[in-house]
């Protein structure tokens, strides 16, 4: 685990908690072996294709859409596992650490999990978050963004011990894998990072070098 | 050319170029002698073969069936006048159409060895960066890397290799070194080639990164295109095979050697309904055997 010290940013590498349990640790080592052995989703949106379009609800009981999130231009777009994953909360704290320099560049940031809005509103007061989370509940939009695995039931049952929430259950379980998007005000993704591997996770300064082209093109 | 033999031959190219002209060209024949000869031809059969407009020459009904009676017979006869001469030598010509870079990198320097093998064929390269279209371009074979277009041509599959981003150490010495996919927006690409598409989908151990190719420099031909890299002008997409001799000279960089970005497959193309020549196929097994089994050896990464 490294910390980084910036000109004015002071972060840390987003890395998954320091499992104190071997078995722990195991179970989650069979849990992405599992995952990176499942099929992937048929397709994700890959750069240079259109953003499939979203409305939904935030952690601050209001409702988002696409379309007015892009008229303020470009948007980096997380989808996260939900709260109670912590590889995912060390992401979504780096990304607040960063999330200024995507403002500089014009851009705003979102995160989208299956949790609930209650559990988003706990989840950004946890984290001291300022940019909103979104609810995909039913999971539709994680779909449409190629994140949403179907996992075999053995496996469901082995990710169990995680205290993982899942969308559906029985024969088949369907959990979000980290997706991070990010997608130009025209409406088109620019880039795409798609990780079946939860515990590996993006530092949020890979994001920079494509937010300073979209805003090079805009001027 | 008065025998029966070279007007029927005479008939199967006129059918496969549409033009009197230049299959009387290919025979050594004048246009007007041309025509005379399928003249007699339709007389003896009393039928006719073409319908001649000003535009063009297409294939009566009757011609065309006569066609696929004929061809499989010329075909045959070659194929006999090879094996009685017995000696696996190869004679008469062989046209071969290949890209720019393809026949400099690939072909060029192999082709002595083939030439030794069969001292009695005459081989024409047909060099062209657009695809070519195996019937009016009247090649005998065509090697064509990248997705194959609908087509009824017969293909056997050549060898498959890995793609890969380089660029030159001065380029990388003013822009610095991309260390991870995302880097690449702030790169500039130069397009060309069969990888000059927009997105490049970048894969390591199951995660994938699709970022966008920012080219401010296109180039049709290939070959120019790496010789824009070498001078430095940008990164630049290709198969390995293709930059191995700059790799090994240093000329060029491989960049994000851990990550996969595909692989390109190349296919021999012979016209439909034929049987290929036997000296294509010859040419095809020769290419395999240099190519298919091009030593891809890891290169050390920046």
């Amino acid at each position: 685990m490294t910390t980084t010290k910036g000109s004015d940013i002071e972060w840390t590498d987003p890395t998954c908690p320091d499992w104190k349990s071997r078995e722990f640790r195991d179970s989650v080592a069979e849990a992405v072996r599992a995952i990176l052995k499942s099929e992937r989703p048929a397709r994700y949106p890959t750069a240079g294709t259109i953003a499939p379009s979203f409305d939904l609800p935030t952690n601050n009981g209001k409702r988002i859409a696409l379309p007015k999130l892009l008229a303020k231009g470009p948007l980096v777009v997380l989808f996260f596992r939900g709260g109670w994953c912590g590889c995912c909360r060390s992401e979504l704290s780096a990304l607040e650490a960063w999330a200024g320099e995507i403002r500089a560049r014009g851009a705003s940031t979102i995160a989208i999990s299956s949790d609930t809005q209650k559990e988003h509103k706990e989840l950004a007061e946890l984290l001291g978050l300022s940019f909103p989370l979104l609810s995909d509940t039913t999971g539709s939009v994680s779909d449409q963004y190629g994140v949403r695995w179907h996992l075999d039931r053995k496996f469901a049952e082995a990710h169990g011990s995680l205290r993982a929430s899942f969308i559906g259950s029985g024969e088949s379980a369907i959990l979000s894998v980290p997706g991070r998007f990010i997608i130009g005000n025209d409406g088109y993704v620019v880039y795409a990072d798609v990780d079946p591997d939860y515990t590996r996770r993006a530092m949020p300064y890979e994001y920079l070098a494509t937010l300073n082209l979209l805003q090079a093109q805009l001027d | 050319m008065s025998d029966q033999l070279s007007a029927l031959r005479l008939f199967v190219r006129v059918a496969a170029t549409g033009s009197f002209s230049q299959a009387a060209r290919e025979q050594n024949l004048t246009q007007p002698t041309a025509s005379r000869i399928i003249a007699t031809l339709e007389e003896q059969l009393g039928n006719t073969l073409f319908v001649r407009t000003t535009r063009a020459v297409t294939l009566t009904e009757m011609g065309s069936e006569y066609l696929g009676r004929i061809k499989p017979v010329l075909e045959a006869l070659d194929e006999a006048d090879h094996a009685v001469r017995g000696d696996g030598e190869l004679r008469g010509s062989l046209r071969v159409g290949v890209s720019s870079i393809v026949a400099s990198r690939l072909l060029v320097p192999h082709l002595s060895d083939f030439q030794e093998k069969h001292r009695h064929l005459r081989i024409e390269l047909v060099v062209d960066d657009k695809r070519q279209d195996l019937i009016s371009e009247n090649v005998d074979v065509v090697l064509r890397f990248g997705k194959l277009a609908d087509s009824s041509a017969l293909a056997k599959r050549v060898g498959r290799w890995p793609l890969v981003v380089a660029a030159a150490p001065s380029y990388l010495a003013k822009r610095g070194s991309p260390i991870l996919p995302s880097d690449l927006a702030a790169h500039i690409f130069v397009a060309a080639g069969p990888a000059s598409g927009k997105e490049i989908t970048f894969r390591r151990d199951g995660r994938e990164i699709s970022v966008l190719i920012n080219g401010r420099l296109a180039i049709t031909g290939a070959e120019v295109a790496v010789n824009a890299g070498i001078a430095g002008l940008g990164i630049v997409i290709g198969s390995f095979p293709s930059f191995q001799r700059e790799f090994e000279r240093g000329e060029l960089v491989r960049l994000l050697p851990d990550w996969d970005i595909g692989d390109i497959t190349a296919h021999a193309l012979f016209p439909s309904g034929q049987t290929p020549k036997p000296a294509a196929r010859a040419f095809v097994d020769f290419v395999v055997e240099k190519l298919g089994t091009a030593a891809v050896a890891p290169t050390p990464g920046n």
